[in-house]
């Protein structure tokens, strides 16, 4: 009787072929084949593997992704994580030991185009953000 | 008013155990019309003629078939579900708090309901309480939607009627195995290993199994391995507990 959209789980021990999309959060901790599109989280844990394009609000990674991944929130590498694709987002984190092979684009938010064409001091100018540590 | 039907009684003990739930129905003061099913009028009739008579409050007494047949009556009527179970189980608990038929009595006095989902079989039979597939170790099995096919093997695989946001789903999981089957499969030193189950929210899909497999509904076989299952979009007002 929940009223919030239900988590996608992919467990381990299990294979997905095809297009996987939920308007909750999604978790992968096996193989997908196929696109991922979540309108909230999405979790690639450390035993996944990943071949296609991700879609979604925010996308942490732990695991293994082979295409491209594109989130209007955090894009998230964690260590031992390992990324084959681009990078689509404004706000990228890539954690010591994670390895990405692909091109990275920060996009402007509608707020920062919107802050653009206001007047601001700047200090308060917003820039996509990327994090290597 | 309340509309009961009851699952006939096997032997002196249900006689008797009938006669003790209309009595406590009787003092808890919501004693209604009282039928059971026989040969010749099925749940279905019976449900017709309390639709016709207009009852608003329609009660199941007894076991996990009668209950899911007359929520697959009721579910495309604006009623109230109520249920005194007759067996053990604990899926029944899980839908209404309890499966003792004195607090369950006491419950319908109460009238809180709350809206719950059902399920559809391809065969036409309808389930509130959840579904279980029982997979050995070496049983694969194949779910298969519009947009995608999942593969896996072994687990104990449960499809629960839910709600996600506005919709009806079903609640797709593949857990583990039973800490009972667990012990087992030590004895022949077989150590599974503690894996993240598996869960999705699912409006339609088929399930196959490698070999062929029963699918159980509260206990009891409803069909075979491959099925089509799908979420009704119909709801039904099911009297439980608050904390249910």
């Amino acid at each position: 009787m929940a009223d919030s959209p239900a988590d996608t789980i992919i467990g381990t021990n299990v294979e997905l072929t095809g297009s996987l999309h939920n308007r909750g959060p999604i978790t992968v901790h096996g193989k997908v084949n196929g696109d991922i599109v979540s309108d909230s989280q999405v979790i690639i844990g450390e035993s996944a593997l990943v071949m296609g394009p991700i879609t979604a609000k925010q996308v942490d990674v732990s695991g293994q992704v082979q295409g491209a991944i594109t989130a209007e929130g955090l894009i998230e590498l964690q260590p031992k994580s390992l990324v084959k694709g681009d990078l689509t987002t404004n706000r990228l984190s890539i954690k010591p030991g994670a390895v990405f092979i692909g091109k990275s684009q920060m996009l402007a938010t509608e707020e920062m185009v919107m802050q653009e064409s206001a007047p601001m001091l700047p200090s308060e100018k917003k820039r996509p953000r990327l994090e290597v540590e | 008013m309340y509309y009961y039907v009851f699952d006939p009684p096997q032997g002196p003990k249900e006689y008797e155990r009938t006669a003790q739930i209309k009595e406590y129905l009787g003092t808890l003061g919501i004693a209604g019309e009282m039928v059971q099913t026989q040969p010749g009028r099925s749940v279905e009739q019976l449900v017709e003629s309390a639709l016709a008579k207009r009852y608003s409050t329609i009660i199941a007494v007894g076991g996990s078939e009668l209950i899911n047949r007359m929520a697959g009556a009721l579910a495309p009527h604006d009623v109230v579900f109520g249920i005194i179970p007759l067996v053990e189980h604990e899926d029944i608990r899980t839908l209404i708090g309890t499966t003792d038929w004195k607090t369950a009595a006491d419950q319908l006095k109460r009238r809180r309901w709350g809206i719950c989902r059902v399920g559809l079989f391809s065969n036409g039979i309808v389930f509130l309480t959840a579904a279980h597939l029982d997979l050995g170790i070496s049983h694969h099995f194949q779910i298969s939607t519009n947009d995608f096919a999942i593969q896996g093997s072994g687990g104990l695989l449960t499809v629960t009627p839910a709600q996600d946001g506005d919709q009806a789903t079903l609640l797709v999981e593949l857990t583990e195995r039973t800490p009972e089957k667990k012990r087992w499969w030590r004895q022949f030193g077989k150590n599974e290993s503690e894996s993240p189950y598996t869960s999705l929210p699912l409006t339609e899909f088929t399930i196959e199994t490698f070999p062929i497999l029963p699918v159980t509904v509260a206990g009891i076989e409803v069909c075979q391995t491959p099925i089509s299952l799908k979420s009704e979009q119909k709801t039904l007002k099911l009297i439980a507990a608050t904390q249910s």
